[in-house]
Formats: structure tokens, C-alpha cells, sequence
């Protein structure tokens, strides 16, 4: 009987180091951050440790901090809108191209990955300071007499938080995109369809899921960014990321803190369980 | 009469890079023939389709449909429609939506639309199944659906590019039947790509064979399994046996000696043939036939044949064979049930004979 237990458990065994790491890393933290959200903060760091749904409460009431939910979900939002069409610009044109010019435009998507996220954001700061490069030469053309403002701006993280969510969004769309049979398009162009047409009734459906598991990946990522509105931001365009950051290090309200952590949390679980519902509707269609 | 013509093509040439996959092809179609290009994989024949149908613009060359000339418009513009390979049916749409695509980029009008795609549905009897998508029809109703969508915007031509290929041999015959009664109904010229002899020669009002980029022989199926133009031909087409050889003597009548020393009396079919040249002898197994005594006189070729094996065929007998004298195989083919057949036995020595009209010669590399 027993044997007969271990035999079937027997292909877990390998599994065991890596649940092992999981429960320590992830699911300990996570237990103990649940719990740390529902206790009280008293001064000095100091916390009692009760329920209550009081921190909870306190930042669901509190419109400044609904306001910085709002804006985070904004952000989010401007980003996806932002890595939609141009990422699929990119992905497109890494699908259609073919040997070098195809290597190089990949190793373009991936170089940028290589290189650290707060280096690339201070390589940012540098391109879009009053005195960098981009202002410098739209007064050399003569555009514009005095350097524009670009830099600690909204438009200014929008653009970061998309040069680092474009190449995981050029990749899934791309994965995509490679299994659309060409033959589709061979055939839809053949009915008569134009460049235009054959994209709209074709490419877009077909590669739907991909836009959509991308954008879904996109949305989170700048939902809970945290180093971009640090670095090319204002403390106006700080997410809720960076707020529960500050209530723990700064603050050291850690019941506060950890409560807002766990209600972006929730937040982004609801949004892939959307996801979840709609994707399975498209890929029904699929296979 | 050009006007009896849906397609001509004069002098395609198609180059990709260094390599040529079409040289110098030129043809006539006639309007409602059920045409094939029969070749190889890599003879160049899905680029000639693709070409007819505007997918691939040929390097030099020109196209006609319908007397208009149309080598520059490109695919969508032409008036042809394409059953691919493996059917391309678009996975986000039901068996509506793909027949209707067509029309709908055509901008017909929505009742025209309804009206068509419930003919078509008809006539290809999936009344019922419009609503079901792509992945959930079998391969034939798919195939049926893939030629309803190509009917639908009306073309001049319906171009197939081997669209039984995918299917079982069961399913490939009812196909081949199913085909051949959609082409009656419609009256449209269908142009049909394959490596399959046997659907070109079931099928086809006309067959060109083609190789390596060339087309080798344009013709009916008769005209091309009787007077094939080459050796190419002859063997692609139908079975054969080969003997290679030289061409030994012209006069009076011409011979030719294998590589092995048999003499054969043949039938030259090359003009450019000439005496000590290579030649290569073409005689089909329905053409070898074993000789009685009061027959001898007659047959042109005559030969000792050691009878290897025979395989039963339901109707005939194949009875593989060397020569005695020069141990070259070759096989012909017995009716079953006759005195003939029924003797016949592996092992034995049998005197068998090819009359001289249906040994072909053509000049050999």
C-alpha cells in the first residue's frame, strides 16, 4: 500500500527544491505581508499585532490615495495605448523581414535588455534634459528658441515605461505572428483583399491574443512600476508602487504599506482573470 | 479564335536570384477546360500558378486572361481564385464568413452575398454547416469549402493547387468525382496542379507536362500517354519500360542496341535522332504480350524472357522478367483469366514479343 504510494508520488521528487524555493521566497513573504497588512502601526515602527481592516480602509477612503490609484491605473493605461500600435509596428516588421535584416531588427528588440533598467533611465534623463541631445538639436534647426520641458513629465514616463515593456511586447506579438499560416493571407489577398484589408480582416484577428497577452503584461508593468516615475517623473506621477514603498522605508508604517502592496495585487490578479476570460474565447477559435 | 481562350501565356520567365524555376513557358488554355500541369515537385508548376493567379509577378513574360492582358495587376485585382495546398480556410470565421469573404471585399451587396454563399453551400452540400468553423469540419468538407470560397467571387479561372494532396486515397476518389461534377456544373476553366498522374489523366480535357522549369508537352491525355514527346514524358506518364542504348543502324529499319547488346526494332519518335547517337527505347507493359507459335512470324521483337515474378493486379497479371540472353528486367502486363495467364509460371522461359509501332525511341543524353 505504501509502496504503492510512493511509487506514484515518485515524479514529484524533482519537483521538491524547486517548491522548496518557492515557499520560502514567495509564499512565506507573501503570508507574512498579508498578515503584517491586517495588523495596527503604532509610532516609531512599532506595530500591535491584531486584526484589523483599518489600513485597508484608510487608503480606500482616503482620496489622495485614490487619486494615486487612479493615476497609476491612468499610467498603466497611456502605456498600453502607446505599446499597442507601435510595438506592433515592430513586431510587424520583424515578422515580414527575412536573414540580416531580420537578425538586426531582433538584436535591436533584444539589445535593450541587456543593458540595467536604471541605467537605460538615466540614458533617458540624459536624451531628454533641457540641455540633451533631442533639445539641442531641435535649436540647432531652429524649431524652437528655448529647450522644451520634457523631462520629469508625464509624457516623459509614458515613454520610458514603454522602451521597457516594447521588447516583451514585440516578442509575444511576434511568437504570434509566426504562426499565422501565410497562406491565409496568400488566400485573402487572392479574394481580393488590399494591404489594408487583409491586416484588418486577417493579421489584427489572428494575432489578437498575442495584443492582447502583451498588452495585459504591458498594462501590469507600468501599473506597479516603481524606478521609471522615480527617476523621469515628478513625485505627482508617483504610483502606488513607490507610495507603499515610502510608507515601509520611510515612514515605516508597515501595516500601511504592505496593505497598499496587497491591494495592487488584487488589482492585477483581476486583470488576468479578465484576461483568462477573454483569450479563452479567442483561442476556442484557434486550434 | 483568341476569343475562345481564357489564358495565354507567352514566354513566362521567372528567376529567383541565380536560380531559374521557370525558362521560356508559353500557353494557351481554352476557355472551360479542366487544365493540369503535371510535373515533379520543383518542376516550377506551383510558380505558374502562382503567376496566373498574380501571387508571384514572372521576371519576363506575359500574362493574358481573357484576352486582357494583366501580367502587372497584382492578385487581388485579378479576376482568379486560388483552392491552396492545405486549403487555407480563415480559423476565425465559419464556413459562412469564408465563402463570403470574397464577395464582401468585392463590396456586393448583403442579400447578393446570402443569396450566393446559400447556392454555393448547395452545390457544395453542406447545407446545414455554415455556422461550423474551420477546425471542426473533416478534411473533405473543408476542401469543399475551400472551392466554394474560391467560386464565389466568380472568377474567370479557378486555380487549384494540388487540393487532394492532403486527403486519403478513399476520400481523394470521391474528391476526384466530386471536382470533375463541380467543373461540369460551372463551365469555368479550372486550372489543376499535381504530381499525380493519374488525377491528370482522369481528370484533364488537357494535360502540360512539365520538367524543370519547361514545359515538355502540351496535350489531351491520349495525344500524351500515345505520342509522348520524350522520354521524360513517356516514363512520368504512365508505366514504361526503358532500354538504353545506341542508335545501331537507320536503314531499312531502324535499330537500336542497349548498352547490354540486345538489338530492338524501334519506332523513332525524335527527328534529331541520328545513327550511333544515344537513344533510349520506351515500351509500355500493355504492349508486351506473350507469344504463341503461329504469332511469331508477325511480332518485330522477339525475345527469350526468364520470368522472375508475378504479381496479381485483380484484373491483370504484372509479370516481372529478364531477358535471357542480356539480363535486362523489364515487366509487362497479362489479362487475367486467360490461357495465357493462367500458364504462366515463375521460373519458366517464355517467348515474348513488342510490336515495333509501340516501341518508342528518343534521343537520349
Amino acid at each position: 500500500m505504501l509502496d504503492n504510494v510512493g511509487k506514484r508520488y515518485k515524479y514529484l521528487l524533482p519537483v521538491i527544491p524547486v517548491l522548496v524555493f518557492f515557499l520560502i521566497f514567495f509564499i512565506y513573504p507573501l503570508v507574512e505581508m498579508v498578515r503584517i497588512s491586517f495588523c495596527r502601526s503604532l509610532p516609531y515602527g512599532q506595530m500591535e499585532r491584531i486584526f484589523t481592516l483599518e489600513n485597508y480602509v484608510r487608503f480606500l477612503t482616503d482620496i489622495f490615495y485614490l487619486k494615486v490609484l487612479w493615476r497609476s491605473f491612468l499610467l498603466g493605461i497611456a502605456v498600453t495605448c502607446v505599446t499597442i500600435p507601435l510595438g506592433f509596428v515592430l513586431a510587424y516588421a520583424l515578422w515580414t523581414s527575412k536573414g540580416l535584416k531580420r537578425k538586426f531588427l531582433y538584436f535591436c528588440v533584444l539589445f535593450p535588455l541587456f543593458t540595467n533598467l536604471v541605467i537605460r533611465l538615466y540614458g533617458w534623463r540624459i536624451i531628454l534634459s533641457p540641455t540633451g541631445p533631442v533639445n539641442v538639436t531641435l535649436q540647432k534647426l531652429g524649431l524652437i528658441a528655448s529647450p522644451l520641458k520634457l523631462i520629469f513629465t508625464f509624457p516623459a514616463v509614458v515613454l520610458g515605461l514603454f522602451s521597457e515593456c516594447a521588447p516583451y511586447y514585440v516578442l509575444i506579438l511576434f511568437s504570434v505572428l509566426t504562426l499565422i499560416n501565410e497562406r491565409y493571407i496568400d488566400a485573402a489577398i487572392d479574394l481580393g483583399a488590399s494591404r489594408i484589408r487583409v491586416f484588418f480582416e486577417i493579421i489584427w484577428p489572428l494575432s489578437l491574443s498575442g495584443v492582447i497577452s502583451g498588452a495585459v503584461l504591458t498594462f501590469i508593468w507600468s501599473f506597479g512600476a516603481y524606478a521609471t516615475p522615480m527617476i523621469l517623473g515628478k513625485p505627482i506621477h508617483w504610483t502606488a508602487a513607490i507610495h507603499a514603498e515610502r510608507q515601509i522605508l520611510s515612514i515605516r508604517d508597515w501595516p500601511f504599506g504592505t496593505s497598499i502592496g496587497i491591494i495592487l495585487l488584487v488589482f492585477v490578479v483581476l486583470v488576468l482573470f479578465i484576461q483568462g476570460r477573454i483569450t479563452k474565447k479567442t483561442q476556442t477559435q484557434r486550434s | 479564335m483568341a476569343c475562345n481562350l481564357s489564358l495565354q501565356l507567352e514566354k513566362i520567365i521567372k528567376k529567383y536570384g541565380e536560380v531559374t524555376a521557370l525558362e521560356d513557358v508559353s500557353l494557351d488554355v481554352r476557355d472551360g477546360d479542366f487544365f493540369f500541369l503535371l510535373g515533379p515537385s520543383g518542376c516550377g508548376k506551383t510558380t505558374l500558378l502562382k503567376i496566373i493567379g498574380g501571387l508571384e509577378q514572372p521576371s519576363q513574360g506575359s500574362v493574358k486572361i481573357m484576352g486582357k492582358e494583366v501580367t502587372s495587376l497584382p492578385a487581388n485585382k485579378r479576376n482568379t481564385s486560388t483552392v491552396f495546398q492545405e486549403w487555407a480556410l480563415f480559423p476565425h470565421m465559419n464556413v459562412r464568413e469564408n465563402i463570403a469573404f470574397g464577395m464582401r471585399m468585392q463590396k456586393k451587396k448583403k442579400a447578393e452575398i446570402e443569396k450566393t454563399v446559400d447556392e454555393l453551400l448547395n452545390l457544395i452540400r453542406l447545407e446545414g454547416h455554415e455556422k461550423r468553423m474551420a477546425f471542426e469540419l473533416s478534411g473533405g468538407e473543408q476542401q469543399r469549402v475551400a472551392i466554394a470560397r474560391a467560386l464565389a467571387t466568380k472568377p474567370d479561372i479557378v486555380l487549384l493547387d494540388e487540393p487532394l494532396s492532403n486527403l486519403d486515397l478513399t476520400l481523394r476518389q470521391q474528391m476526384r468525382i466530386e471536382l470533375k461534377r463541380l467543373h461540369e456544373q460551372i463551365g469555368k476553366t479550372f486550372i489543376y496542379v499535381t504530381h499525380d498522374q493519374t488525377e491528370a489523366l482522369t481528370m484533364g480535357d488537357a494535360i502540360v507536362v512539365m520538367d524543370k522549369g519547361h514545359a515538355v508537352q502540351v496535350g489531351t491525355p491520349q495525344e500524351i500517354y500515345k505520342n509522348p514527346a520524350n522520354d521524360y514524358v513517356a516514363t512520368f506518364i504512365g508505366e514504361a519500360n526503358e532500354f538504353r542504348g545506341k542508335v545501331h543502324s537507320l536503314t531499312p529499319g531502324p535499330i537500336l542496341r542497349t548498352d547490354a547488346g540486345l538489338d530492338i526494332k524501334v519506332n523513332i519518335r525524335d527527328k534529331d535522332i541520328s545513327k550511333n547517337g544515344n537513344a533510349i527505347a520506351i515500351i509500355r507493359p500493355e504492349h508486351i504480350t506473350i507469344i504463341s507459335d503461329d504469332e511469331e512470324e508477325v511480332m518485330d521483337n522477339k525475345f527469350e524472357a526468364f520470368i522472375d515474378d508475378i504479381v496479381y493486379f485483380g484484373p491483370s497479371l504484372r509479370i516481372f522478367a529478364r531477358l535471357e540472353k542480356t539480363k535486362e528486367t523489364f515487366f509487362f502486363d497479362v489479362t487475367a483469366d486467360t490461357s495465357a495467364a493462367n500458364e504462366v509460371r515463375r521460373g519458366q522461359v517464355l517467348k515474348v514479343g513488342a510490336s515495333k509501332e509501340f516501341t518508342l525511341c528518343f534521343k537520349a543524353d
